[in-house]
């Protein structure tokens, strides 16, 4: 797969993902929306969503990136370089 | 007949020093931001209390602030805390001055009656229960009394009891909503200003009268995220699981104070988790069980010291984090006590952590103490009860080394590096709660 292909696949199984936990579509919602405030979650619930997404995609957040994941543009990129890393 | 319900909340750290390093560390303040948006849980009670033929107008002093003029009531009523007393005062003495009736309550104005009555041409002690409804008959026929007792006893009973007015609440952007199911705590800390002080003993609301306002105030918002006003919700296991047993389907996320002894209660633990409970407020005190020695007068606290640990991570795994709150300046407190502190946040694994220095409120225990021992820095000293300021001479230390060591370990424990660790490892707990519930 290539790293274009990987990108478009994380895309589509993060959106099927938090569209199944929350129950809304979020296949329209913008790269650079913040879902704390698209999702109407305190910071609390950003942060068990960030361990659900590390659960899912069996991946694991540095402390870095848990703090400041707030976009899906931000998590993809997160999920691809730990992708990357894994696969290298 | 209008009566305008005026809520003072908010609190300003004094101290010069601490105020900018509050700047550069923002999480310090959170718990305290989060109180100061909270509405008045006591007022909206009043509201209630009031018969249905007045009109009740619910305000909160931004609101009040932000127009120049005062807004027109027949009879007004003040609730405030220690530290903004004195601007409730002074709004009680501009509304007295146009010739307007206030009446001041609230647990400042409970424990320093005599001091609030110069402002006032009533005020109410204790809980507006028992005492509101007869105060408005009074007003109404102009024999208005200057003091009126409030229950401290049976205050949920029918006899008392009124569903607060969440109505009232519609439309405000609340982050978060306040139900009450207990007044009053058993442990009796010797500083404990909460709701204690207005209580002869431990006051349960039943399941069925706390659900139904948990479902009224799911009515007027659309986050609900909801926080329990009470200092010690699960002091009664039996009546904590029906609780949550009652909540469990309202999809609710919630918030309380509770002390350690949640941790002993697997059962309880699960159905909180379940319920939505998702951060729990307890007071630990202290980093050392010599520092509890006193706290409350069975030493209970003290004896329980050594389960700390294992307590906060019995019950962060359970999804639930742990806001962890500690006093510093208390008298076995020594220099060292900072560093001691921030050691065991360190190896406690809090997600939350919450320090503030001792304030002898005044009508507690430690206030009269303090003054007895001649401690006190100054007298009156009410719009500096922010916990943070020093009020007092501590045992151990000077003023100065207490104020520094305060910026030392805020400066420690409040930094970006310090938080993301506090959130990577409850982020790892949360994790393995969801592994292992997927297995």
């Amino acid at each position: 797969m290539t790293a274009h292909s990987t990108e478009q696949s994380h895309d589509t199984e993060l959106r099927n993902f938090l569209t199944s936990k929350f129950d809304r579509d979020m296949s329209d919602v913008s790269l650079d929306a913040s879902l704390i405030e698209e999702l109407q979650l305190d910071s609390l619930a950003g942060l068990e969503l960030m361990a659900e997404i590390e659960n899912k995609f069996d991946v694991y957040f540095s402390a870095e990136h848990l703090s400041e994941l707030r976009t899906l543009s931000n998590i993809l990129e997160a999920l691809d370089e730990l992708n990357w890393r894994a696969a290298s | 007949m209008k009566i305008g319900l005026i809520a003072m909340s908010g609190v300003r750290v004094k101290n010069p020093e601490l105020v900018k390093l509050g700047v550069t560390l923002p999480q310090f303040v959170n718990r305290g931001k989060v109180i100061a948006s909270l509405p008045s849980l006591g007022l909206i009670t009043v509201a209630a209390l009031t018969p249905p033929d007045v009109e009740v107008v619910y305000r909160e002093i931004g609101e009040v602030k932000a127009s120049d003029a005062l807004e027109s009531f027949d009879l007004v009523g003040i609730s405030s805390f220690t530290a903004q007393i004195d601007e409730a005062y002074a709004l009680a003495d501009r509304y007295r001055s146009r010739g307007t009736p206030v009446v001041l309550g609230g647990l400042h104005v409970s424990l320093m009656p005599d001091e609030a009555t110069a402002h006032a041409d009533a005020i109410v002690v204790n809980g507006a229960e028992g005492a509101w409804p007869e105060l408005v008959e009074d007003f109404r026929r102009g024999q208005l009394k200057q003091c009126y007792d409030g229950a401290r006893n049976k205050v949920f009973s029918d006899q008392h009891y009124r569903m607060p007015r969440f109505d009232l609440l519609q439309g405000r952007p609340y982050n978060r909503l306040t139900v009450q199911t207990s007044r009053g705590c058993p442990l009796a800390c010797e500083f404990c200003a909460a709701s204690m002080r207005i209580t002869d003993c431990f006051q349960q609301k039943s399941v069925e009268k706390s659900v139904a306002e948990i479902k009224a105030a799911m009515s007027v918002t659309d986050q609900p995220f909801f926080e329990l006003a009470d200092d010690n919700t699960f002091v009664n296991k039996k009546w904590s699981k029906e609780f949550v047993r009652a909540i469990r389907p309202l999809g609710l996320r919630w918030f309380t104070e509770s002390d350690i002894s949640l941790a002993d209660d697997d059962e309880l633990l699960r159905l909180l988790a379940e319920s939505g409970c998702k951060q729990v407020l307890i007071g630990l005190e202290s980093p050392t069980a010599e520092g509890l020695k006193g706290i409350d007068p069975h030493n209970w606290k003290h004896q329980r010291h050594g389960d700390y640990l294992r307590a906060i991570d019995k019950i962060q795994s359970h999804g639930i984090s742990v806001n962890g709150c500690f006093i510093l300046g208390l008298d076995s407190h020594t220099p060292e006590t900072f560093t001691e502190l921030g050691d065991f946040i360190d190896r406690s694994g809090l997600l939350e952590v919450q320090v503030t220095v001792q304030t002898p409120f005044p009508g507690t225990p430690l206030y009269a103490r303090l003054k007895r021992e001649g401690r006190l820095l100054q007298e009156r000293f009410w719009d500096r009860c922010t916990l943070f300021d020093v009020n007092f001479q501590p045992k151990n230390m000077s003023v100065e080394t207490l104020e520094a060591g305060l910026r030392w370990l805020f400066a420690e424990i409040y930094n970006e590096d310090e938080r993301k660790k506090r959130i990577r490892h409850y982020a790892d707990i949360y994790g393995a709660r969801l592994s292992a519930s997927a297995a």
